[in-house]
């Protein structure tokens, strides 16, 4: 799946410069990480893609189809993307089972068994969302998304709530259902080790600028001045990850 | 570059004018032609009538309604505060049901408390029986006797702002105060009511609307106020235009109330940060002579606000019941239910699109627009009324002018002009609780919805709709009474075919048969008591 942004860029009415001319092409189906510190623009950038923000500027292609660019818009609903939203939004009044099959005509209520069982949940389904534990919830909302079969899958900080298992988890289960679906996955994370451990590729953004593109088996070669120096500006975790490069 | 330029402007409004904020705006023109309709009436300016009124009645319009908002707004604070304090901070007998039976004088129009307690207090009346004709009765049609007559009818807007607040001020607060050494007194002068000062703005503000709305209750104890003084214009001296005038006066006043208490509460707005139960005020336990005081307090509102006007209705009543209460009855009441009932749907379904419209347009002008077309609420429903009839009568006139074409009868003799207007006046009673609990509903639950593939509608009937359920059905039972209590919207463009029981009850009164009012009042308070006992076991069952 082939996904092309040119030039796009965001502001917020209150001025905030969420995303500056970003551009970027991912030819593959991959799973790219899209790494940054809190409030870089990274979430922006998912809701864009996704159509649930307007960008002021730049096109959106996928499989070189026009989603955006000013004149065509395509409605959420319409560009078969999905997202799994920080905080996982299940619909509360609806059992496991209902979210799941939310998104499926009648006919294709059948195929969903198949994803019941590669994410564990077949003696949950009767269950309502508050009745499940973090990891859980998040098993449900990324098979829901799946249960539609988008051609992009979008995670917004899929590992934020849960402990050093369910995470471990759900990296590898992440990993599995991409490889059997051919699915391209993005994931926005602030922690540069699950982007190391599950993505193909990495996107680092820093004040809505795309400061630097690499294979994460790559990322150690990383000579770039601008992003090591940006690196060291980040996180704890990063400042360790730049004194195993270095 | 300029042409670049001009394409991202081009694009700009492509994107911000969409569909939704194509129908977000039409709906809101529609609903404030009635607010276009006093702003022309202004500029056309008075009627032949104008000096008479201007030099011998607007004194006395202006001076009675600020004498009413005055005493009404002090007394119904005393009862609805003090009542409110005792519940939320003493354990005492009956306190479960006491709490929801101080809600129960909302059941009574306030013109009809007003026949009840003239009745009561009358020459060889109830009162006069009680102590032994000693007496000769009260006279109380005067302005205390209606400041009274208000003031037990509308603290409930008082009460039920106020115990919320003081509810949920937490026990947190009052522990660390009274380790201060605070005493429980001190403590509700220095600390619980300046907290609760914007809720009981609010409440106030919601007696002050009231006041100014009611035409029943001042038109029978023949004070002049200036909702009297709108019909009077109108009907006795003929001045359509003078009475657009005196209706735009009114809500330029109403404007100015409206500023002051936003000022004041946006001053004065706090937040509670703990609402969980456990951190709600703990309720000391009282017995004795201190417990018979809070008794008495919390009581007497409901005594006198409910129980001694429905006594005296129903000993009434039951003067007329054997010839009164035949099928015409069964009719007026089906009326009063089936108007009720389709109107509070309607204005259910249009302030739901009221709210979730400007959310899809993304235009954030649209949700600045929207709360002009819902301030029909402050507006007085004569003032409503007359507006609609003068602005009607130059749409009719305009239409026969230009196409030829009679369509008075239409607009005239049927319902829609009636409903439009309740539409306007009750537009906010449901918009409002229904916008604050659609922000409690996170943003990313929708959005999932739309990128599972389903549309904008399917996710308001399948997710949010059912997640607003509870607050939807109240609001709903919220508009029902109003719309069965309403008078004087009723009064002035219903349909000559069309009755209600409110409308039923006033004629008699006007008759001066006061004692055949009484049952389609009954009627009607016994149709609001059980939704309001409903609507307060609904609500204990949701608190959780």
């Amino acid at each position: 799946m082939e996904l092309e942004l040119v030039d796009i860029s965001k502001t917020y009415n209150n001025n905030v410069c969420a995303i500056k001319s970003l551009n970027y092409t991912l030819d593959k189906s991959a799973i790219c990480g899209i790494v940054g510190d809190s409030g870089c623009g990274k979430t922006t950038l998912l809701r864009i893609i996704a159509g649930l923000e307007t960008p002021d500027n730049g096109i959106i292609k996928v499989n070189n189809n026009i989603v955006y660019d000013g004149w065509i818009n395509v409605a959420p609903e319409k560009r078969q993307i999905g997202m799994v939203f920080q905080g996982n939004a299940l619909f509360p009044h609806m059992t496991v089972k209902k979210n799941i099959t939310f998104g499926l005509e009648k006919e294709s209520l059948n195929s969903v068994n198949k994803l019941i069982e590669l994410f564990s949940l077949e003696d949950k389904i009767n269950r309502y969302p508050h009745e499940l534990s973090s990891g859980q919830m998040q098993r449900v909302a990324i098979a829901r998304t799946l249960a539609v079969q988008p051609k992009i899958l979008l995670l917004d900080e899929p590992f934020s709530n849960l402990d050093l298992i369910a995470k471990s988890k759900l990296r590898t289960e992440i990993k599995k259902i991409a490889k059997i679906l051919s699915i391209t996955v993005f994931i926005v994370t602030h922690d540069i080790f699950d982007a190391l451990d599950i993505c193909d590729e990495i996107i680092f953004i820093n004040n809505g600028e795309l400061i630097e593109t690499c294979n994460s088996s790559d990322v150690k070669n990383l000579s770039d001045i601008k992003l090591k120096s940006y690196l060291k500006n980040m996180t704890d975790q990063a400042k360790r990850f730049i004194s195993i490069i270095e | 570059m300029a042409v670049s330029k001009t394409t991202y402007f081009i694009k700009k409004i492509k994107n911000t004018f969409n569909k939704w904020t194509l129908a977000t705006a039409s709906i809101i023109l529609v609903l404030c032609l009635p607010l276009l309709a006093i702003l022309l009436g202004l500029l056309k300016g008075v009627g032949n009538t104008w000096d008479h009124i201007q030099k011998y009645l607007l004194l006395e319009y202006i001076s009675n309604s600020i004498y009413l908002i005055i005493g009404t707004g002090i007394l119904s604070s005393l009862i609805g505060v003090s009542s409110a304090w005792c519940v939320a901070t003493y354990n005492f007998k009956f306190r479960a049901y006491i709490k929801w039976l101080l809600y129960l004088p909302l059941a009574i129009p306030s013109y009809i408390m007003a026949y009840a307690y003239v009745g009561f207090f009358e020459f060889e009346g109830t009162f006069d029986k009680i102590t032994l004709n000693t007496t000769s009765g009260l006279d109380i049609m005067n302005i205390w006797g209606l400041i009274f007559i208000l003031s037990i009818s509308l603290y409930p807007y008082v009460y039920g702002s106020s115990w919320v607040m003081f509810t949920s001020l937490g026990k947190k607060l009052w522990e660390s105060t009274s380790l201060s050494g605070i005493t429980q007194n001190n403590y509700f002068f220095s600390i619980a009511l300046p907290l609760t000062l914007p809720a009981i703005f609010g409440g106030l503000f919601l007696v002050f609307m009231e006041v100014l709305n009611d035409y029943g209750a001042a038109k029978y104890f023949g004070i002049n106020t200036f909702t009297t003084g709108i019909f009077r214009t109108w009907t006795a001296l003929e001045d359509i235009n003078s009475s657009i005038f005196l209706a735009a006066i009114l809500v330029v006043v109403i404007v100015i109330i409206q500023m002051i208490n936003s000022l004041f509460r946006g001053k004065k707005s706090y937040s509670i940060n703990d609402i969980s139960p456990n951190s709600q005020n703990v309720r000391k336990n009282i017995k004795g002579i201190h417990q018979l005081l809070v008794l008495t307090i919390c009581l007497l509102p409901v005594v006198t606000g409910f129980i001694i006007p429905l006594l005296q209705l129903l000993k009434w009543s039951m003067l007329h019941v054997s010839s009164q209460l035949d099928l015409f009855f069964l009719y007026l009441s089906l009326n009063s239910i089936l108007l009720a009932f389709f109107t509070s749907l309607l204005i259910i379904l249009v302030a739901l699109l009221l709210v979730f419209l400007p959310r899809w347009s993304k235009n954030t002008y649209m949700k600045f627009l929207t709360n002009f077309s819902t301030v029909g609420y402050s507006i007085p429903g004569a003032v409503i009324g007359i507006t609609l009839i003068a602005a009607s009568g130059y749409f009719v006139n305009y239409f026969d002018y230009i196409f030829n074409l009679k369509i008075g009868k239409y607009i005239f003799s049927g319902l829609a002009l009636l409903i439009f207007a309740y539409l306007f006046r009750f537009i906010s009673v449901a918009y409002n609780p229904l916008e604050a609990n659609t922000l409690r509903i996170s943003p990313s639950i929708p959005e999932s919805s739309y990128l599972l593939g389903k549309s904008k509608f399917f996710t308001l009937f399948k997710v949010e709709i059912p997640l607003l359920k509870s607050s939807i059905i109240s609001s709903f039972l919220i508009l029902f009474i109003d719309l069965m209590k309403e008078l004087p919207l009723t009064l002035i463009l219903k349909p000559y075919n069309i009755q209600t029981l409110a409308i039923k009850a006033f004629e008699y009164a006007d008759d001066e048969r006061i004692t055949e009012a009484a049952l389609p009042s009954v009627i009607l308070i016994l149709i609001i008591t059980t939704i309001i006992l409903f609507l307060s076991k609904y609500s204990k069952v949701k608190a959780y």
